[in-house]
Protein backbone atom coordinates (compact mmCIF):
# COMPACT_ATOMS: atom_id res chain seq x y z
CA UNK A 1 0.00 0.00 0.00
CA UNK A 2 1.30 3.39 -1.01
CA UNK A 3 0.23 4.82 2.31
CA UNK A 4 2.95 2.91 4.16
CA UNK A 5 5.38 4.79 1.95
CA UNK A 6 4.39 8.04 3.69
CA UNK A 7 5.40 6.78 7.14
CA UNK A 8 8.97 7.08 6.05
CA UNK A 9 8.62 10.53 4.55
CA UNK A 10 11.05 12.96 6.24
CA UNK A 11 8.21 15.27 7.23
CA UNK A 12 6.34 12.45 8.98
CA UNK A 13 9.43 11.31 10.87
CA UNK A 14 10.35 14.89 11.79
CA UNK A 15 6.78 15.52 12.93
CA UNK A 16 6.84 12.42 15.12
CA UNK A 17 10.21 13.36 16.60
CA UNK A 18 9.03 16.88 17.38
CA UNK A 19 5.82 15.54 18.91
CA UNK A 20 7.81 13.11 21.07
CA UNK A 21 10.10 15.88 22.25
CA UNK A 22 7.08 18.02 22.98
CA UNK A 23 5.59 15.25 25.09
CA UNK A 24 8.78 14.96 27.16
CA UNK A 25 8.77 18.71 27.72
CA UNK A 26 5.09 18.58 28.64
CA UNK A 27 5.80 15.92 31.27
CA UNK A 28 8.48 18.17 32.76
CA UNK A 29 6.12 21.15 32.80
CA UNK A 30 3.37 19.15 34.53
CA UNK A 31 5.88 18.16 37.21
CA UNK A 32 6.44 21.84 37.96
CA UNK A 33 3.04 23.57 37.79
CA UNK A 34 -0.61 22.76 38.42
CA UNK A 35 -2.52 21.03 35.63
CA UNK A 36 -5.52 23.40 35.82
CA UNK A 37 -3.05 26.13 34.87
CA UNK A 38 -1.06 24.25 32.22
CA UNK A 39 -3.77 22.44 30.28
CA UNK A 40 -5.73 25.52 29.08
CA UNK A 41 -2.38 26.92 27.98
CA UNK A 42 -2.30 24.29 25.24
CA UNK A 43 -4.90 26.35 23.38
CA UNK A 44 -1.89 28.36 22.19
CA UNK A 45 -1.28 25.43 19.85
CA UNK A 46 -4.07 26.67 17.58
CA UNK A 47 -2.55 30.14 17.53
CA UNK A 48 0.84 28.74 16.59
CA UNK A 49 -0.66 26.51 13.89
CA UNK A 50 -2.46 29.51 12.37
CA UNK A 51 0.71 31.61 12.44
CA UNK A 52 2.77 28.71 11.16
CA UNK A 53 0.37 28.27 8.26
CA UNK A 54 0.72 31.91 7.42
CA UNK A 55 4.48 32.14 7.56
CA UNK A 56 5.35 28.71 6.16
CA UNK A 57 2.60 28.16 3.62
CA UNK A 58 1.43 31.72 2.93
CA UNK A 59 -2.03 30.79 4.24
CA UNK A 60 -4.30 33.74 4.79
CA UNK A 61 -5.61 34.51 8.27
CA UNK A 62 -9.04 36.14 8.15
CA UNK A 63 -9.73 39.09 10.44
CA UNK A 64 -12.17 36.89 12.32
CA UNK A 65 -9.42 34.38 12.99
CA UNK A 66 -7.11 37.20 14.14
CA UNK A 67 -9.85 38.18 16.58
CA UNK A 68 -9.98 34.62 17.89
CA UNK A 69 -6.20 34.60 18.25
CA UNK A 70 -6.37 37.86 20.20
CA UNK A 71 -9.07 36.48 22.50
CA UNK A 72 -7.04 33.33 23.19
CA UNK A 73 -3.96 35.44 23.98
CA UNK A 74 -6.06 37.57 26.33
CA UNK A 75 -7.30 34.42 28.04
CA UNK A 76 -3.74 33.13 28.37
CA UNK A 77 -2.74 36.43 30.01
CA UNK A 78 -5.64 36.07 32.44
CA UNK A 79 -4.56 32.48 33.07
CA UNK A 80 -1.08 33.66 34.04
CA UNK A 81 -2.56 36.31 36.30
CA UNK A 82 -4.59 33.58 38.02
CA UNK A 83 -1.36 31.71 38.73
CA UNK A 84 0.69 34.56 40.13
CA UNK A 85 2.72 33.29 43.05
CA UNK A 86 1.66 29.69 42.48
CA UNK A 87 4.44 27.26 43.37
CA UNK A 88 6.90 28.26 40.66
CA UNK B 1 -22.63 4.99 16.99
CA UNK B 2 -22.73 8.67 16.16
CA UNK B 3 -19.42 10.53 16.01
CA UNK B 4 -20.51 12.47 19.11
CA UNK B 5 -20.02 9.53 21.48
CA UNK B 6 -16.34 8.97 20.67
CA UNK B 7 -15.83 12.74 20.72
CA UNK B 8 -17.14 13.19 24.25
CA UNK B 9 -15.43 10.01 25.46
CA UNK B 10 -12.19 11.29 23.96
CA UNK B 11 -12.50 14.66 25.69
CA UNK B 12 -13.33 13.06 29.03
CA UNK B 13 -10.57 10.46 28.84
CA UNK B 14 -8.07 13.08 27.71
CA UNK B 15 -8.93 15.24 30.71
CA UNK B 16 -8.56 12.27 33.07
CA UNK B 17 -5.23 11.47 31.45
CA UNK B 18 -3.85 14.95 32.18
CA UNK B 19 -4.96 14.77 35.81
CA UNK B 20 -3.39 11.30 36.18
CA UNK B 21 -0.13 12.68 34.76
CA UNK B 22 -0.11 15.53 37.27
CA UNK B 23 -0.81 13.05 40.07
CA UNK B 24 2.09 10.93 38.92
CA UNK B 25 4.76 13.54 38.28
CA UNK B 26 4.04 16.49 40.59
CA UNK B 27 7.36 17.50 42.15
CA UNK B 28 9.14 14.55 40.54
CA UNK B 29 12.90 14.98 40.29
CA UNK B 30 14.17 11.68 38.92
CA UNK B 31 14.90 10.57 35.38
CA UNK B 32 12.30 9.97 32.67
CA UNK B 33 12.92 6.22 32.88
CA UNK B 34 11.98 6.18 36.55
CA UNK B 35 8.59 7.55 35.57
CA UNK B 36 7.79 4.16 34.07
CA UNK B 37 7.46 2.90 37.67
CA UNK B 38 4.51 5.17 38.41
CA UNK B 39 1.06 3.63 38.05
CA UNK B 40 -0.35 7.11 37.40
CA UNK B 41 2.00 7.64 34.47
CA UNK B 42 0.83 4.33 33.00
CA UNK B 43 -2.77 5.42 33.57
CA UNK B 44 -1.96 8.65 31.73
CA UNK B 45 -0.41 6.74 28.84
CA UNK B 46 -3.30 4.33 28.48
CA UNK B 47 -6.03 6.98 28.71
CA UNK B 48 -4.11 9.22 26.33
CA UNK B 49 -3.75 6.44 23.78
CA UNK B 50 -7.45 5.51 23.88
CA UNK B 51 -8.46 9.20 23.83
CA UNK B 52 -6.33 9.71 20.72
CA UNK B 53 -7.88 6.74 18.91
CA UNK B 54 -11.39 7.93 19.83
CA UNK B 55 -10.51 11.44 18.67
CA UNK B 56 -9.38 10.16 15.28
CA UNK B 57 -12.62 8.20 14.97
CA UNK B 58 -14.64 11.29 15.84
CA UNK B 59 -12.74 13.78 13.71
CA UNK B 60 -13.02 11.59 10.62
CA UNK B 61 -16.78 11.91 10.79
CA UNK B 62 -17.39 15.49 11.81
CA UNK B 63 -16.43 19.05 11.04
CA UNK B 64 -13.21 20.42 12.48
CA UNK B 65 -15.05 23.68 13.20
CA UNK B 66 -17.31 21.76 15.56
CA UNK B 67 -14.92 19.25 17.14
CA UNK B 68 -11.97 21.47 18.07
CA UNK B 69 -13.91 24.12 20.02
CA UNK B 70 -15.52 21.30 22.00
CA UNK B 71 -12.04 20.32 23.19
CA UNK B 72 -12.22 23.45 25.34
CA UNK B 73 -14.74 21.68 27.55
CA UNK B 74 -11.73 19.60 28.50
CA UNK B 75 -10.20 22.64 30.22
CA UNK B 76 -13.26 22.84 32.47
CA UNK B 77 -13.23 19.09 33.15
CA UNK B 78 -9.54 19.20 34.05
CA UNK B 79 -10.15 22.13 36.41
CA UNK B 80 -13.01 20.32 38.15
CA UNK B 81 -11.12 17.01 38.36
CA UNK B 82 -7.99 18.75 39.67
CA UNK B 83 -10.10 20.40 42.39
CA UNK B 84 -11.69 17.13 43.42
CA UNK B 85 -8.86 14.66 42.84
CA UNK B 86 -5.76 16.80 43.39
CA UNK B 87 -7.11 19.43 45.78
CA UNK B 88 -5.94 22.21 43.45
CA UNK B 89 -7.16 25.72 44.19
CA UNK B 90 -8.92 27.29 41.20
CA UNK B 91 -9.07 31.10 41.58
CA UNK B 92 -12.07 32.87 40.06
CA UNK B 93 -9.71 34.43 37.54
CA UNK B 94 -8.79 30.97 36.25
CA UNK B 95 -12.42 30.06 35.53
CA UNK B 96 -12.78 33.37 33.73
CA UNK B 97 -9.56 32.73 31.79
CA UNK B 98 -10.83 29.30 30.72
CA UNK B 99 -14.08 30.82 29.45
CA UNK B 100 -12.19 33.49 27.50
CA UNK B 101 -9.79 30.91 26.01
CA UNK B 102 -12.72 28.66 25.04
CA UNK B 103 -14.39 31.65 23.37
CA UNK B 104 -11.21 32.48 21.47
CA UNK B 105 -10.88 28.88 20.28
CA UNK B 106 -14.50 28.87 19.11
CA UNK B 107 -13.87 32.05 17.11
CA UNK B 108 -10.66 30.68 15.59
CA UNK B 109 -12.40 27.53 14.40
CA UNK B 110 -15.68 29.09 13.33
CA UNK B 111 -14.49 29.32 9.74
CA UNK B 112 -12.20 26.28 9.68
Amino acid sequence: MRIAHYFFAPAAIAGLAIYGTGTLLWIYAVSQRSISFLYPLTALTYVMVALGGKFLFAENISSERWLGIGVVVLGVAMLHLSAKGEKA
Amino acid sequence: MTPLAPLWMSILLGACAQVFLRRGVAGFEGSYFQLLRSVWVWAWGLCFLIATVLWMMAISAMQVSYAFPLLSIGYVIVAVLSMVFLKERIPAYRWAAIVVIALGVAIIFRTA
